[in-house]
């Protein structure tokens, strides 16, 4: 056999030996994490999860004036929990004064896998500022944004001072407020919107956006009280016909925009 | 003179080269930024991994094709014979073009994408495109760069000029095919075969995030509402050992390259 | 086939279509290998293709590929890997030939082209230079002045080969003569020993006593050649040798190699 062809087969059954072993101990690996043992080869530096915090029902998480952030999730939980993704270290600060979590995030060293767990059983009010003055926009993907989720509750008070996107989806509440000036172009998005009995929108500020979508399949809410007052310069995005336009205040002048 | 590599020898054939495709040279340089400008027009920045993605995919495609353009001689006969009876060992033929299409083509290619890409990011005053690169992945811009883009594209360009060396027609379509296939059976094996050895209580995690060659740097699990729960990155074992034998693997292909040439006949 | 050949020695390839003489010169010079057997040229073996070797060799095929733009672009880029390029003599050879040293190649006709590579293949003196069918593309004035200069260069340290199935071309040009048949070498011979072995001789009327071992019609009336039993000296016609092979094969190759 010539020479070449020797090479050649030996390096491919390299390879293939080695795409097997590595795969099985990729999944050997899997296996014995979540189970609680501790791979030998693995080093797990996702998390760094605060135990043993005092009790809040308030965030308030200030941003600096960086053009990134990391993804946050806020969503309800039993226990009350804050997890930071290892590569956030010395980019945040915190504390808890009064029933409130202090956030306050500096983030100089993007790195996409960051995020920033907050689990609480009881969520009174968020509120997000930065004095950043990037617009946060061209930046799309759709599973990096500030997400509220998963509360079934009274009420929830939004203020949303920040550029970034904010999504809230698998929520119930008897009443969501949302204000503030979107500081430079944020977006909120409230999901399912039908599921809020009441939604009492007064929003301030220069340029956002706002957008509000339900599942097709999702009825209206007979029962729902709907306020929304919104300045001339932002963008709506709902679905055309949708009854929740006629629950619109448009302050003065606005570019009306359309989804499906 | 050294028979088997002479700097003197080399720096002629380096010269040879440019002068009989100084026009494509040119060219080239220009297309370069085109694929920058086109990734931005049609799509916003988008997270990291497909940032890093597109650029080693166009790295991938453009250097694989510049790749065939030494070899594709080959099918005409009477250039064929130039290129074997040219008096220089098949060390130094094999040695100029890794020169044109590592040495010469990574760094241009990569300073007139980031160059391109910074240019528009200025233009369209968006998200700071290069806080985007700082850090991936655990690592700084120029060691994520090597191993994530640079890697792959020797191993890849070391399979493109095997098939150029080895093959008499169509070498460019069927070298691609083939990496097309490879790319589609690893992944279809991570998907699948690591799936499938993987069982937590009653369910599956989602996934997600593999590098497409080797398992190497499996990321987080998400539940349904996207929270993520757990973090694995940095197999410590793995990922050097994928290294290593990614490397040692285009090195292989390299020497194999070597060899077909000398076995090359008309 | 076993074949050897000896420097000074300026040889003629000869055979039919599809005799073998190509595949001969690829073997000789490493483009093709052997299934059998051993080549050596000097001290070199041509399937390893050493540099040594290649910078000793030089091969202009029936097809050629010139990468270069213009015959100075030759002398920049494609001579210096030549150790005893002879600009002067390129120049010189470039000029005789009419093709104009600065004339770009994609401009030029296929016979140009073939007379720059012709050139170029004598300017670099090489040890061996190996020609496949070198007159095809050109013009009769341009055979002629093939043949001058290829005399005119002679090397008395150089091998040269040149293959053509135009045997008419290498008329009084080459000092020996091969003729392959099947891939077999019939014979390989001194344009002397066929001299002292064959009579040539034109015209329609063949002397009498000798049967001749062959007629054949040509331009000029007939053409025979007789066996050379009494030490006659005549002019060898490559073309009459030629056909009287292809006419009799064995009986040329006994006499030849007898």
């Amino acid at each position: 056999m010539k020479r070449s062809n020797i090479i050649i087969i030996s390096t491919v059954l390299i390879l293939i030996s080695w795409l097997f072993i590595s795969g099985w101990l990729q999944a050997l690996s899997y296996n014995t994490h979540k189970s609680g043992g501790i791979s030998k080869y693995t080093e797990i530096i996702g998390n760094d999860r605060v135990k043993n915090i005092a009790m809040f029902k308030n965030i308030k998480i200030d941003f600096s004036n960086q053009s990134t952030y990391p993804k946050i999730s806020v969503f309800y939980s039993n226990n009350q929990e804050i997890t930071f993704s290892k590569n956030l270290e010395k980019q945040y600060s915190y504390k808890i004064s009064r029933d409130t979590l202090y956030l306050s995030i500096n983030y100089s060293h993007f790195d996409y896998q960051d995020f920033v767990n907050i689990g609480i059983p009881r969520l009174n009010s968020l509120k997000l500022s930065s004095e950043s003055k990037w617009s946060g926009g061209g930046y799309s993907d759709v599973n990096h944004n500030i997400s509220v989720s998963g509360f079934n509750a009274n009420y929830l008070t939004l203020i949303n001072n920040c550029q970034y996107e904010i999504k809230l989806e698998n929520n119930k509440l008897k009443k969501l407020e949302l204000k503030g000036d979107f500081h430079v172009n944020g977006t909120v998005n409230i999901a399912n919107y039908p599921d809020y009995d009441s939604l009492d929108v007064d929003i301030e500020g220069n340029i956002g956006t706002l957008i509000l979508s339900k599942k097709p399949e999702m009825s209206e809410n007979k029962k729902q009280w709907i306020s929304i007052r919104v300045p001339s310069t932002f963008k709506i995005e709902a679905e055309a016909g949708a009854p929740i336009w006629s629950h619109i205040t448009i302050k003065s002048n606005n570019t009306l925009s359309e989804i499906n | 003179m050294n028979s088997l590599f002479s700097f003197k020898r080399f720096r002629l054939l380096v010269y040879k080269q440019y002068n009989e495709n100084r026009k494509i040279f040119l060219i080239s340089v220009i297309l370069m930024i085109l694929p920058a400008i086109f990734k931005r027009i049609s799509l916003p920045i988008q997270n990291q991994d497909f940032e890093f993605n597109a650029f080693t995919t166009f790295l991938l495609v453009i250097g694989g094709m510049f790749t065939t353009m030494f070899f594709k001689e080959w099918s005409y006969k009477s250039r064929s014979v130039s290129l074997i009876v040219l008096p220089a060992s098949a060390l130094e033929k094999i040695l100029l073009v890794l020169f044109y299409t590592v040495v010469v083509f990574v760094p241009i290619f990569t300073i007139l994408y980031f160059g391109s890409n910074f240019v528009i990011f200025k233009i369209f005053k968006q998200v700071n495109y290069f806080t985007l690169l700082e850090q991936y992945r655990g690592l700084s811009t120029t060691p994520a760069i090597l191993l994530y883009a640079v890697l792959p594209y020797i191993f890849f360009q070391s399979i493109v000029l095997l098939f150029s060396v080895w093959l008499k027609k169509s070498q460019t379509l069927i070298a691609f095919g083939f990496i097309a296939l490879l790319m589609i059976g690893v992944t279809i094996w991570n998907s699948y075969f690591i799936h499938s050895l993987i069982r937590v209580g009653d369910s599956l995690p989602s996934v997600s995030k593999q590098l497409v060659f080797f398992p190497v740097d499996v990321s987080y699990w998400e539940n349904e509402s996207k929270i993520r729960t757990l973090l694995i990155t940095r197999n410590n074992l793995i990922m050097p050992i994928s290294v290593i034998v990614l490397t040692i693997s285009a090195l292989l292909f390299y020497v194999a390259s070597y060899f077909k040439l000398r076995e090359k006949e008309i | 086939m076993n074949l050897t050949l000896l420097p000074g020695g300026i040889y003629g390839l000869l055979g039919k279509n599809g005799a073998g003489k190509t595949t001969l010169l690829k073997l000789i010079c490493g483009l093709s290998f052997p299934d059998e057997g051993s080549i050596k040229v000097g001290e070199y073996i041509p399937s390893k293709r050493d540099v040594g070797f290649l910078s000793d060799i030089f091969f202009v095929g029936e097809e050629i590929y010139i990468a270069e733009r213009t015959p100075k672009e030759m002398e920049k880029y494609l001579a210096p890997f030549y150790p005893s390029f002879d600009s002067a003599l390129f120049r010189e050879l470039i000029k005789k030939l009419e093709v104009d040293y600065n004339g770009k190649f994609s401009q030029l006709s296929y016979g140009q082209k073939k007379k720059a590579m012709i050139a170029f293949a004598i300017s670099c003196k090489t040890k061996y230079l190996f020609m496949d069918e070198p007159t095809n593309g050109l013009d009769i004035p341009s055979k002629a002045l093939f043949r001058s200069i290829i005399a005119s260069t002679y090397d008395e340290n150089r091998i040269t080969v040149i293959s053509t199935h135009q045997v008419r071309d290498l008329q009084s040009l080459i000092d020996n003569v091969i003729i392959l048949n099947d891939s077999q070498i019939q014979f390989n011979v001194s344009m002397d020993q066929v001299s002292e072995k064959l009579i040539f001789g034109h015209g329609s009327l063949i002397p009498e006593g000798e049967e001749p071992l062959y007629v054949g019609g040509g331009e000029l009336g007939k053409s025979y050649i007789l066996r050379n039993s009494n030490n006659s000296h005549s002019q060898v016609d490559l073309e009459t040798l030629f056909n009287g092979f292809i006419s009799d094969p064995e009986l040329f190759t006994q006499i030849l190699n007898g």
